[in-house]
């Protein structure tokens, strides 16, 4: 997919979705959520993420590869932490779809944990597979990766793990990955989410 | 005039250093001669006792040491509320960040500035005679460019600081860094 | 290419390569004649204002990464005092930081933003819950306003002109601030130094007493939205002080007191980093100490090196 494509998608997605009532609700939801949520300065966040990955790169020898598994595990297992905190606080919903699932990431997950929205764009024709665009990623401010990361280290790679968790909670079984990131001198940092498949109702979740 | 900048660590460790030297017309590049850039660390580093002495006086004052002698003051915490006569009027007595002229080396002086980190910031300023080392005519600091460009530098330190990859007393490689260290250095000590 | 720039103790090339910075084991690099022709390098870091953008984050959001550092840590280490020492390492690598950073920002004039005072307001009433002790704190928090005011000055157009640069450059400044906060998603923005906002800088604290009530203040209130609850010194010795916080934050969720208790010594760092780098060689250590209704109250203990007292006694004790 070319960039520009991307971008093209990106507008008409969002002007398309922007008028849908769902997707109206998703942004209130998440909006409220935020209000009455107990905050804590962004910075202390950045810096202890910041913390954590430099330690592992000590841990690691370097070795990007293993780092960036690393992360991702991290953040899996938050995941499926988080996810139960995330419903019980937004009282959604299943989706009834993956289109409502990005709604959801974006307007309340990413809103109601990190205050951002990402724009949901990038949509496969069978529409299951779309990506996130991170404009402000509160991971990374203030960071530089060194020389010798550039090429391999996925450096918000938690927040693939969370939601590889997160999702899998709720019987959707994903692949989440990076494609590109700003920090790697890349034009925007773009989160890709593709369904696998939905598992089987085995293990009953919150409220549904 | 040329200067030789360094960024001094806890443990006298040089994690930065520079060479600025001014282009003036058509005349050649008016830097240090090639046995005073050789000297200019051990120049600073002669100083470092003297900045360490002025990091923990409530008013840092360099009197004692701009008449000259300045090898056994060590002992000496004596607390002036007067700047030394070299001082500049300019130099604002509540900021103890900038340090101003501490130490001077035949024509060349030599200035400072602490970070709150205790990072030392030194500079020594040449003459425009291509820095001769026996030269008796002082160089003169303007305080006020002088007391920015550091300022403008330890901004820059922090943001490096503040890369979770940056371990404090590491050099600094970034050829960013160096390219803004340079640019501030034409744009404030290029007099 | 002229040959002064040819330097001697090195027949290294790299000098011409326009792109490398300083190595330690070359030692200064001279100027280049055409340095100033040269197109400026772009960078995210060095292009981004220091200045505090004031973003949060949930809670929960810091405490599920708090707790998954936790719980590696856990993993790794087999002693509780191991674990202590490298959670404690995390948060000195975040509280040297922050000694920098706070200082600079607390040493931005007062009014060089029309943002300055609402990160406080907005704080009060985000923690409208919490009870900050009565007495000591009403000094320091007056004193935490002026550091903080400072200190959380947004992107907004500046209401007052500066002293130390040009006019022309505040003129650009001006520009480029409207420019950010029109759009905050532009990433690669050329933003104009703090240091054109600061007209003097904070003083470098050099007593125990001045550097402690900043911590008390600016960075307490920087991390956790509020003042500590109370500073106080020991009676029994006199290289010893405390910090008390009475509902920690970060480890309210943490099961177990004394697990509970361990889980501080984030904070412990974050102390220690702050006071080490400034020139106060201390140790810091978590204790719990419950009272009335503050299970969780917990008690920061800070020792001074003796030198550190040796040093202010020799300073500063006037006759």
């Amino acid at each position: 997919m070319s960039r520009q494509q991307s971008i093209n998608s990106s507008q008409t997605a969002a002007s398309a979705t922007a008028q849908s009532p769902l997707s109206r609700s998703f942004k209130a939801t998440g909006e409220d959520v935020w209000k009455r949520t107990e905050k804590i300065n962004a910075e202390l966040f950045t810096l202890t993420y910041g913390a954590i990955v430099s330690q592992l790169c000590t841990d690691y020898g370097r070795d990007f590869t293993k780092i960036n598994e690393q992360l991702f595990q991290m953040g899996y297992s938050i995941g499926v932490r988080l996810i139960e905190d995330f419903l019980a606080r937004t009282a959604l919903p299943r989706c009834q779809d993956m289109q409502e699932t990005s709604e959801a990431l974006s307007k309340c997950a990413f809103k109601v944990f990190l205050n951002i929205t990402p724009r949901v764009t990038n949509w496969s024709s069978t529409k299951d597979t779309f990506s996130l665009i991170i404009d402000e990623n509160p991971l990374s401010d203030f960071v530089e990766l060194p020389m010798d990361a550039m090429e391999q280290l996925w450096y918000s790679n938690v927040l693939c793990g969370v939601l590889k968790g997160a999702l899998e909670m709720v019987q959707l079984d994903c692949d989440v990955f990076f494609v590109s990131d700003i920090l790697r001198g890349d034009q925007q940092t773009e989160l890709r989410v593709k369904l696998n498949k939905v598992l089987k109702d085995e293990i009953p979740i919150g409220e549904d | 005039m040329p200067q030789y900048f360094a960024i001094i660590g806890h443990k006298d460790n040089p994690i930065y250093e520079a060479e600025f030297s001014i282009q003036q017309g058509n005349q050649k590049n008016l830097g240090f001669s090639q046995e005073l850039k050789e000297m200019n660390p051990f120049i600073l580093h002669a100083s470092l006792d003297i900045i360490e002495d002025l990091q923990w006086q409530v008013v840092p004052s360099n009197s004692q040491y701009t008449n000259g002698n300045n090898s056994d003051n060590g002992s000496n915490f004596s607390i002036s509320s007067t700047g030394g006569f070299l001082r500049s009027k300019t130099v604002n007595n509540t900021d103890n960040c900038y340090l101003g002229k501490v130490d001077h080396f035949y024509g060349l002086a030599i200035t400072a500035y602490i970070s709150y980190g205790g990072m030392k910031f030194v500079m020594i300023h040449g003459t425009s005679n291509s820095g001769g080392s026996n030269t008796s005519a002082s160089v003169v600091i303007d305080d006020s460019a002088c007391r920015s460009f550091y300022q403008e530098i330890h901004e820059l330190y922090i943001k490096t600081l503040m890369n979770p990859f940056y371990r404090a007393g590491d050099p600094i490689s970034s050829p960013v860094f160096d390219s803004r260290v340079r640019s501030l250095a034409r744009k404030y000590l290029n007099k | 290419m002229s040959q002064d720039i040819i330097y001697t103790s090195t027949s290294d090339e790299s000098f011409k390569n326009r792109s490398t910075g300083y190595e330690y084991t070359v030692g200064p690099k001279p100027s280049l004649p055409d340095e100033c022709n040269r197109s400026p390098l772009t960078s995210k870091l060095y292009s981004e204002s220091l200045n505090t953008k004031r973003h949060e984050v949930s809670l929960s959001a810091m405490t599920f990464l708090f707790q998954e550092m936790i719980s590696s840590l856990h993993k790794e280490c087999k002693t509780v005092t191991e674990f202590e020492t490298k959670l404690s390492n995390y948060g000195e690598s975040i509280g040297s930081r922050l000694l920098e950073l706070l200082n600079f920002r607390s040493s931005i004039s007062p009014g060089s933003s029309s943002r300055t005072s609402t990160f406080l307001t907005s704080s009060t009433s985000v923690l409208s819950s919490q009870t900050s002790a009565p007495g000591t704190n009403a000094n320091y928090t007056n004193n935490t306003n002026n550091n903080n005011g400072g200190g959380s000055t947004g992107n907004g157009t500046r209401s007052r002109s500066n002293t130390g640069a040009s006019s022309k450059d505040y003129a650009s400044s001006i520009k480029t601030s409207n420019r950010d906060s029109s759009d905050r998603h532009h990433h690669h923005h050329q933003v104009e130094s703090l240091t054109s906002q600061i007209s003097k800088m904070r003083r470098r604290d050099l007593k125990i007493l001045d550097i402690l009530q900043f911590i008390h203040g600016t960075l307490w209130s920087y991390l956790f939205n509020h003042v500590s609850d109370d500073l106080v010194k020991s009676s029994e010795r006199n290289n010893e002080y405390m910090i008390i916080d009475n509902q920690p934050p970060l480890t309210q969720f943490i099961s177990g007191p004394n697990n509970r208790i361990s889980c501080d010594y984030f904070i412990c760092g974050i102390i220690k980093g702050f006071l080490t780098n400034a020139g106060f060689r201390c140790k810091v250590t978590a204790h719990e100490m419950p009272q009335g209704q503050f299970e969780n109250r917990t008690v920061y203990l800070i020792q001074f090196d003796n030198q550190v007292l040796e040093r202010e006694a020799i300073r500063f004790d006037q006759p």
